[in-house]
């Protein structure tokens, strides 16, 4: 990076970023507080390390995750990106087979 | 109760005097309000367990987070995807009130966080803002939003004051002070904007045997006590090596009684099974409910679980009624669990039009 000179304001900003002084701490959300709490059931494993207390069954914690951006990794996030994901599906309960997929490329 | 039920109660016990009825005509009315998929506020009367009515609220769904007017008339919502707060007359689904958050320039979201002044006369939520630029968006510094409620339906923010980030559920205490759900809990004038520490969390000073807690306030349905529950967990070391294997498990409860802007905390369960919200019951704080994937019953000042009831499926949250006798379970799906108190046992159940999602239970209660 030395040899390159940042020609505007915006690569000026990524050359100070990349500066390991100026890069802040990287802090654990140890007290997360209402998104992703660390001993809140996930998809994969819940606290205690097995399945039992995670929500059950996957339909009826869709759009709990959905909805409040809760995991936007693993279920569309309703409230910024894909607003219209379950717009025709009022009951994920009866009609999770119509909450398709999301492919980046439209297909 | 509608005047047509008492009549009929009246019929069935036969000798029910006119002194009694009328008092039973004049008794409290008691709502159970709700927000389904895709975007409806419903009313359930609670005397019969059966939709009284159902609200259209304008916009996409906005997680479902209600606030009640004192007098508990009026609901006010989040709707789409929590940017726009609208106002319910709950007796007839008017809508009274319409603020617009965001603008073309800078996108606000308010995460569950909205209350009611104690007067009735401003609402408040936490605007987490987005300024959106050209080439890129920019965070900015989240702040507590005031707007007067006579503004009706352009509504627009009469006073803003700094706040912390990771704030979500808020409540009013009947002094008027915002108490604020975050790493910490604190509480902020809406005059002036002072803040004070309620109850610490993230920058509690337990020593270096207890991990920080892992605090929750997603929801908060403490109306029927008037209160603020936030749960969190956390755990007891029995060394500074922070064996995970060893410690004592703990669920905790920050805890602020709305009267008086008091709060207690402490450490009040032991950690064995999730449990996403608490509610207590009316006639005894100490006896506290939660709901998961089980509706559980507890005595905290003997740190006691007393009964723990399996159900069909995840249930985010709860409420209970006034005289403590019925459990009313919610969120996620499309229905809502009634539940005996005294036995947790099931006595029946409220089919939606949609999935409640991360939707608040909350209990109205209209006072004639």
């Amino acid at each position: 990076m030395k040899h390159l000179k940042s020609l505007n304001k915006k690569a000026q900003l990524i050359n100070q970023a990349v500066s390991p002084e100026e890069v802040e701490d990287v802090v654990a959300m140890q007290t997360v507080v209402g998104c992703t709490a660390t001993t809140d059931p996930g998809w994969e494993l819940d606290p205690f390390g097995g399945l039992g207390s995670l929500c059950q069954p996957m339909e009826s914690d869709l759009y709990g995750c959905a909805d409040a951006c809760w995991w936007p990794a693993q279920v569309p996030d309703t409230m910024h990106t894909y607003p219209d994901w379950g717009k025709d599906v009022a009951k994920a309960n009866e009609d999770w087979r119509k909450l398709d997929g999301i492919f980046e490329d439209g297909e | 109760m509608k005047l047509k039920n008492v009549l009929k109660s009246a019929g069935v016990l036969g000798a029910v005097g006119l002194g009694s009825l009328a008092s039973q005509a004049m008794a409290d009315q008691e709502f159970l309000l709700t927000i389904t998929r895709p975007n409806q506020l419903h009313v359930i009367d609670m005397s019969s367990n059966t939709i009284a009515r159902t609200c259209d609220i304008p916009g996409p769904f906005g997680t479902g987070s209600i606030a009640l007017s004192p007098d508990n008339t009026h609901a006010y919502v989040l709707s789409n995807g929590t940017k726009d707060v609208y106002g319910f007359d709950i007796r007839n689904c008017d809508i009274t009130f319409k603020a617009e958050q965001s603008s073309p320039t800078e996108q606000v979201i308010s995460m569950q966080s909205i209350a009611v002044s104690a007067d009735g006369k401003e609402l408040y939520t936490v605007q987490n803002p987005i300024k959106k630029l050209s080439d890129r968006f920019e965070v900015e510094q989240p702040r507590l939003a005031v707007f007067n409620i006579k503004d009706g339906m352009d509504a627009k923010v009469v006073r803003t004051f700094p706040v912390d980030r990771r704030i979500t559920k808020i409540a009013v205490t009947d002094e008027n002070e915002v108490i604020l759900g975050g790493a910490d809990l604190k509480g902020i004038n809406p005059k002036t904007g002072e803040v004070r520490m309620v109850s610490k969390l993230a920058s509690w000073e337990k020593g270096p045997l207890w991990l920080p807690p892992d605090a929750f306030a997603m929801h908060s349905q403490g109306e029927q006590m008037h209160e603020y529950i936030m749960p969190y967990v956390t755990a007891k070391f029995d060394s500074e090596d922070w064996n995970f294997e060893t410690a004592e498990w703990w669920w905790g409860i920050s805890r602020v009684d709305l009267k008086t802007g008091k709060a207690t905390r402490d450490e009040v369960l032991p950690f064995q099974f999730i449990i996403f919200n608490f509610v207590a019951d009316p006639r005894n704080p100490d006896i506290l409910y939660g709901s998961f994937n089980t509706l559980s019953k507890h005595d905290i000042s003997k740190k006691e679980t007393l009964i723990v009831h399996d159900m069909p499926h995840t249930y985010y949250d709860l409420n209970i009624s006034g005289d403590g006798k019925t459990l009313y379970v919610g969120g996620t799906s499309s229905d809502i669990s009634i539940h005996d108190s005294d036995t947790l046992e099931k006595i029946g159940s409220i089919q939606l039009t949609g999935d409640m999602s991360t939707s608040d239970l909350r209990v109205a209660t209209i006072r004639n």
